[in-house]
């Protein structure tokens, strides 16, 4: 009988059956037949490459291997574990990675967010494959506005991060300049079927011809999210509308366009003046965008999901608030 | 000698008996249960009906080897995490079994519930994935490629970003 030993560092070739098939009452016990829990018994002991692998051998060991891992690795989390330890974010990577725990989402100061931005390209850049099976990113920075980093980042700093194939859900913090930073990330993560935009400040007025005239421009560079089926905007930002409109006209799967106050109680904003902001924004852009595709019966409906105050202005009611007269309002804070 | 029960009967799936002492099988936490759950009674009989001799052989000789170490406690996974996680298996441990022994000893290791020895055949079976590419892992297993061609030309191409 060919034999297989315990020893780690000494496989033995395959073996086959030793026990004639008469005697057997079930069948033998294979890593395909393995119950899904003892497959995960085994698996803890595997390092991510190998669980890879394991993926990419039979159907069978498919989806056991995607889903540990996908199960294990759902989002970008790496600011946390940075900001609070003394050791080198690389080998703080390195844990995070082989236990397959999440990938970070800084939460934390623009310094936090800019670091793992940092080793995150770091990371693509010496082990791609780390990061080839996450499946949610999340890039927030509530301690401190991320409008001190967005500015330093431009297309091309996102140029060297290969595709995310897999990642199905994305939730990002904007700020005024938000285009490049968000348009990166968009780009490394062309699959997405779910985005959520946040935004925790009011902008100031934009809306000269010229400027104008550079969005259209940029639109095109823009990606086109083929998979999107819903945008969720929990945002002030009226420059978004630009945003949300492209996605209105581009994504051929989007099914669902949420729009959420968010940030008030916490900045001391009324919700209201959030409203009158945003009725504007509907009523100029993202209805009419809105209108529009209805009229595609090829990209179907989409169905809206918005604060009862906003349905006025959808039906065809007048806002009551100047866009002009709120940011005046709200400079008096 | 105080009354306490020494042995039980334990019979197989193919019908044979083994004389086992409990001091040795009270290392799977379910005959354990099952034992404190009948009550202590001389020339108790458990049938096994998921596990063959050959394989309770092995299990035996495992529980055996290592009947003076302490009994898990429930819920310990977390406490001896990091030793869980080691790829390392004890020098006794890596005695040689052939392959189909080894999955049937994980499947009564989890049966009967004994956690180290459910360690010992998993890590096992990992330290033989580690390292090997899907081709090499399938020969390892006899394990038939059954992805269309389409099908792997998806995965290569999803994937070949992230080759080294």
């Amino acid at each position: 009988m060919t034999k297989l030993t315990f020893h780690p560092r000494s496989p033995s070739p395959p073996t086959t059956s030793a026990t004639p098939a008469s005697k057997r009452q079930r069948i033998n016990p294979t890593l395909s037949t393995l119950p899904f829990e003892l497959f995960v018994a085994i698996a803890q002991f595997l390092d991510y490459n190998s669980l890879v692998n394991l993926s990419r051998v039979s159907r069978a060991l498919q989806d056991p291997s995607e889903s540990i891992i996908y199960s294990s690795l759902p989002l970008m989390d790496l600011a946390g574990r940075i900001s609070s330890s003394s050791r080198s974010s690389a080998h703080l990577l390195d844990l995070a990675f082989d236990k397959w725990e999440q990938l970070i989402g800084p939460d934390g100061s623009a310094d936090v967010l800019y670091g793992a931005m940092e080793l995150l390209r770091s990371s693509f850049n010496s082990r791609p494959q780390r990061l080839m099976w996450v499946r949610e990113v999340k890039v927030h920075c509530w301690q401190e506005s991320p409008v001190k980093i967005m500015p330093s980042y431009t297309k091309e700093t996102f140029d060297n991060f290969p595709k995310l194939y897999k990642v199905e859900r994305m939730s990002i913090a904007l700020e005024s300049d938000w285009e490049a930073y968000l348009i990166g990330w968009l780009d490394i993560a062309p699959r997405i079927k779910s985005l959520i935009i946040y935004a925790g400040e009011i902008p100031p007025e934009e809306s000269d011809d010229e400027e104008e005239k550079t969005h259209e421009k940029d639109e095109k560079s823009w990606p086109v999210l083929e998979e999107l089926e819903e945008l969720t905007v929990l945002s002030m930002l009226t420059s978004l509308e630009r945003f949300i409109s492209w996605v209105i006209r581009t994504s051929p799967k989007l099914r669902m366009l949420k729009i959420r106050a968010f940030g008030y109680e916490q900045t001391g904003h009324p919700r209201e003046e959030l409203y009158a902001d945003w009725k504007v924004t509907l009523e100029s852009e993202v209805v009419k965008t809105l209108k529009e595709r209805e009229k595609e019966k090829e990209k179907g409906k989409i169905a809206l999901d918005i604060p009862d105050k906003l349905v006025d202005v959808l039906e065809g009611r007048k806002p009551t608030f100047k866009r002009t007269q709120f940011y005046w309002e709200r400079d008096d804070y | 000698m105080s009354g306490k029960l020494q042995e039980i009967l334990i019979v197989t799936s193919d019908d044979e008996t083994f004389t086992v002492k409990v001091e040795v099988i009270q290392r799977s936490a379910m005959i354990k249960a099952m034992l404190e759950d009948l009550g202590e009674q001389e020339g108790q009989v458990i049938p096994l009906p998921n596990v063959s001799s050959s394989v309770l052989t092995k299990v035996l000789e495992y529980c055996e080897h290592h009947k003076n170490e302490p009994l898990p406690v429930a819920d310990a996974n977390d406490v001896d995490d990091a030793r869980r996680r080691t790829s390392e298996i004890g020098d006794w441990d890596a005695n040689q079994v052939d392959q189909e022994m080894l999955f049937e000893i994980i499947l009564a290791a989890n049966y009967l519930d004994i956690k180290p020895l459910l360690d010992v055949g998993c890590k096992t079976v990992a330290n033989m994935i580690k390292g090997k590419t899907p081709e090499e892992i399938r020969k390892l297993f006899n394990i038939t490629n059954d992805f269309t061609p389409e099908e792997e030309e998806q995965i290569r191409k999803e994937n070949e970003w992230a080759e080294e």
